[in-house]
């Protein structure tokens, strides 16, 4: 694991815990949190440190409509100004682009214009904080790229300080995915929704035990029953890289349409948590250090206290995958399916599933999933650019320090040798 | 979550009908207040229309005197229900009604202009393209507000490596680098709709009312000049580019727009560039000296001094806002079964054009590029 970087400070992160309610959600920009320490927090907990960087779900934050009024993350990420949302990355603003391509070796963070620069549509920088070196941004090409940068930036940490390389880590740096390969998208987007569904099928058991039957709620609130249609009975055996890829292959689509999906879910987790919340909060009253954390035993009670009602699991996230890509290719792309053709893509996770009949994801299911996205989202798909791209750098970051650094190959004590 | 239900409005009549869409006027139960319903049929192959899921997405955030107000999203299984602001009528029947065969006079033309283009800047400052501008698409109120609607063709502009569908804007407002098959255009392409409406409001006829991509291109060409590799360089690298362009010199504005005064004639040619990157900007046109009044005495908002009265047949209780075609009215067919827009009908003073729609593809086919989804005759219930 990297050393905390010169621009941020070293988080006090208290030992692991596992609260059974909380959500694993996409960790913040923040490489140098071990993941265990990474693990959210509940927002109750007492030990919980302002300086925390640590993602958490927090229902009591801002709507992530207004991003460019928070600040910027790069120079904010210490003392967390402004609550940390989670997955809710700050949208950042971008600096002047310093353009990498075809080099492994990151450019100093001095703001150079490459003539390749793309053409963006990028708001005025107005909110850049001038004292902060300028984050260099590099357009990775694929994951090849993104694999030699990491491993570079590995071996020069393990060279300690005084080997001084001219080169930003791999931290400070904001990566670009637009141009790498949707397949490339495809792999980031399903480790990082692995992850997380993993972790949340560990620490939500009793969610599942307790989850009320979808069909049996007639006194659910409306929220809830939308929540409820997309958990399965069954674990789907598709793995979700495999269920994306396959989608991907059925019905081509933009990059931006799997990026999307990361942004979607965690709105979703933000609006149904802080409702459900708010609900058990009227039932009964917040005791100290709990305002927005429901009692633990709260998901057990059938319809009214879920405390964190919705997570990202194991049980929903194949349903939750294919109703977002059909919304957002809607949304994103001027090329788009009917949703039968999406219906068929779902094929093989419905067969595997056993929980339909042979033939796959039914159209009336899909339909009706389409819509209980679209509500879930208050049927708001619009996602800033920056919010995207910061998701797409967040992403990256994620990669390099979850997938890469647990693979043998990838040895960060060995000298650099490029 | 949805507090509201289908029934906290009553269904008053009819406005207009599509395939995906009905348009009612409707009253608030409760508050009385006036709104347009716009029913949207879920398709069980299809699901939600992206029209529709673009339109309410985009509305949401798109909160504008000069842009049409969503207030609610109501849904069913089977259908949604947008709840919109209620206009009088949209900007094709304002100027049908106004008896100088259907020019306006130039102080509503400049007010209209100005409120277009604060809409439009709106919508390009957030990064939202509307893609599909003209008359029946802009709704006035009796308080002489122009709002811009149907955002069902908009789309978010921005994120790198896109490509957009060439297939949009109704044809004889389409730009002509739209028209020569870029898919790389921007805000510029509603820049030019804006222009060719400010000349319609003039004369009360279409500007270019092509019958086809071809035709199309040739009547902005008969008008603005054909263009070379020296006047547009670059140009011949487009789709459909063609070497055998009939070439036309350019024509005066004056000669059709006699009306027109010589400040609104330089920012009208400021808007009907034929090179995308050279047409002027929706915030640069509201500079224009042509609005140097507005800019003094109206509130930045673009509300109009004043107002301008709704003209005398617009009586309370006549539907306004969208046009309305009998269902049992044939539907001539222009190019390639792609179906007419019902506002043929409003151009009864020169029945021989017709209003061509977007074009249409058929659902099944897979993958689709760009569906969109038109129904032959889903603009009966726009203005919404």
């Amino acid at each position: 694991m990297v050393a905390p970087s010169s621009g941020t400070t070293q988080v006090e992160c208290e030992p692991y815990r596992h609260p059974s309610h909380q959500t694993y959600r996409i960790p913040q920009s923040n490489p140098s949190t071990p993941y265990d320490q990474a693990e959210p927090r509940s927002v109750s907990s007492q030990r919980s440190s302002s300086h925390s960087r640590v993602p958490q779900p927090s229902s009591s934050s801002t709507p992530s409509s207004q991003p460019s009024q928070t600040p910027n993350q790069f120079a904010s990420s210490a003392s967390s100004r402004g609550t940390p949302q989670g997955t809710q990355v700050t949208p950042q603003v971008t600096p002047p682009t310093t353009h990498v391509r075809n080099s492994s070796t990151v450019s100093s963070s001095a703001p150079t214009t490459a003539a390749s620069t793309p053409v963006r549509h990028r708001r005025s920088s107005s909110l850049q904080n001038t004292s902060m070196a300028q984050p260099s941004i590099v357009v990775l090409r694929d994951l090849a790229h993104l694999a030699e940068l990491a491993r570079a930036d590995a071996n020069n940490n393990g060279s300690s300080q005084s080997f001084p390389r001219r080169r930003v880590r791999f931290s400070d740096t904001r990566f670009d995915v637009s141009q790498m390969a949707v397949p490339d998208i495809i792999e980031l987007v399903s480790a990082l929704l692995t992850k997380i569904t993993t972790t949340n099928d560990r620490n939500h058991e009793n969610l599942h035990r307790n989850m009320p039957a979808a069909d049996g709620s007639g006194n659910l609130p409306e929220q809830a029953t939308s929540v409820l249609a997309f958990h399965g009975k069954n674990v789907p055996t598709i793995t979700i890289h495999s269920y994306l890829s396959r989608i991907h292959r059925y019905c081509p689509t933009t990059y931006e349409v799997f990026l999307s999906l990361l942004v979607y879910f965690d709105r979703m987790t933000e609006r149904i948590n802080a409702g459900t919340v708010h609900q058990v909060n009227n039932i009964r009253p917040a005791t100290p250090g709990s305002a927005t954390v429901p009692p633990q035993d709260a998901a057990g009670e059938h319809s009214q206290g879920f405390g964190n009602f919705f997570v990202v699991d194991s049980y929903n996230i194949h349903r939750l995958v294919i109703a977002g890509v059909t919304c957002a290719s809607k949304f994103f792309s001027d090329i788009f399916y009917t949703n039968s053709r999406y219906a068929k893509a779902s094929k093989p996770f419905s067969n595997h599933s056993h929980s339909f009949e042979v033939g796959g994801l039914p159209l009336v299911e899909l339909n009706h999933l389409e819509l209980q996205f679209l509500t879930l989202n208050d049927f708001r798909l619009s996602i800033p650019v920056e919010e995207l791209e910061s998701y797409g750098n967040m992403l990256v970051q994620f990669y390099a320090r979850e997938e890469l650094a647990n693979r043998p190959d990838f040895a960060p004590a060995t000298p650099a040798t490029e | 979550m949805e507090k509201r239900h289908p029934s906290s409005f009553q269904q008053l009549e009819k406005l207009g009908e599509g395939t995906y869409a009905t348009v009612f006027k409707g009253r608030n139960r409760q508050t009385g207040e006036l709104v347009a319903l716009k029913e949207i049929h879920l398709d069980s192959e299809e699901g939600t229309p992206s029209t529709a899921i673009r339109e309410i997405s985009l509305m949401k955030e798109l909160k504008h005197e000069n842009i049409v107000s969503l207030h609610d999203v109501i849904h069913t299984e089977n259908k949604l229900m947008l709840v919109f602001e209620h206009m009088d009528k949209d900007l094709k029947k304002y100027m049908d009604s106004r008896g100088d065969r259907g020019a306006l006079d130039p102080a509503t033309i400049r007010s209209f202009m100005y409120q277009l283009l604060c809409g439009i800047a709106f919508c390009h400052e957030n990064r939202v393209l509307h893609r599909d501008l003209k008359p029946q698409n802009l709704l006035i109120n009796a308080k002489g507000q122009l709002k811009l609607a149907d955002f069902g063709l908009a789309r978010a502009f921005g994120i790198p490596v896109n490509t957009f569908s060439n297939e949009v804007v109704t044809l004889w407002y389409r730009a002509p680098d739209v028209l020569l098959g870029s898919r790389t255009y921007n805000t510029s392409i509603d820049i030019w709709s804006a222009g060719c409406i400010m000349a319609e409001m003039y004369t009360g006829r279409p500007l270019f009312p092509g019958t086809t991509n071809e035709d199309q291109l040739q009547k902005i060409f008969r008008l603005m000049g054909t263009p070379s590799e020296r006047s547009w360089p670059q140009i011949s690298q487009y789709p459909e580019y063609r070497n055998n362009f009939h070439v036309y010199a350019t024509q005066d504005l004056r000669l059709i727009l006699r009306q027109i005064d010589p400040v609104g004639l330089d920012l009208l040619s400021r808007m009907l560039q034929l090179r995308p990157e050279m047409r002027i900007s929706a915030k640069d046109a509201l500079k224009h000296a042509w609005f140097s009044d507005y800019r003094k005495n109206a509130p930045a908002n673009g509300a109009i001094p004043g107002g301008l009265p709704i003209p005398g047949p617009v009586a309370p209780g006549i539907p306004g806002g969208t046009s309305q075609l009998p269902p049992q009215q044939p539907q001539p067919q222009v190019m390639q079964g792609q179906p007419l827009m019902q506002g043929q009908q409003q151009y009864s003073q020169h029945p021989q054009q017709q209003h061509p729609q977007h074009p249409q593809q058929h659902p099944q086919q897979h993958p689709q590029q760009y569906q969109p989804h038109y129904p032959p005759n889903q603009s009966m219930a726009q203005g919404y």
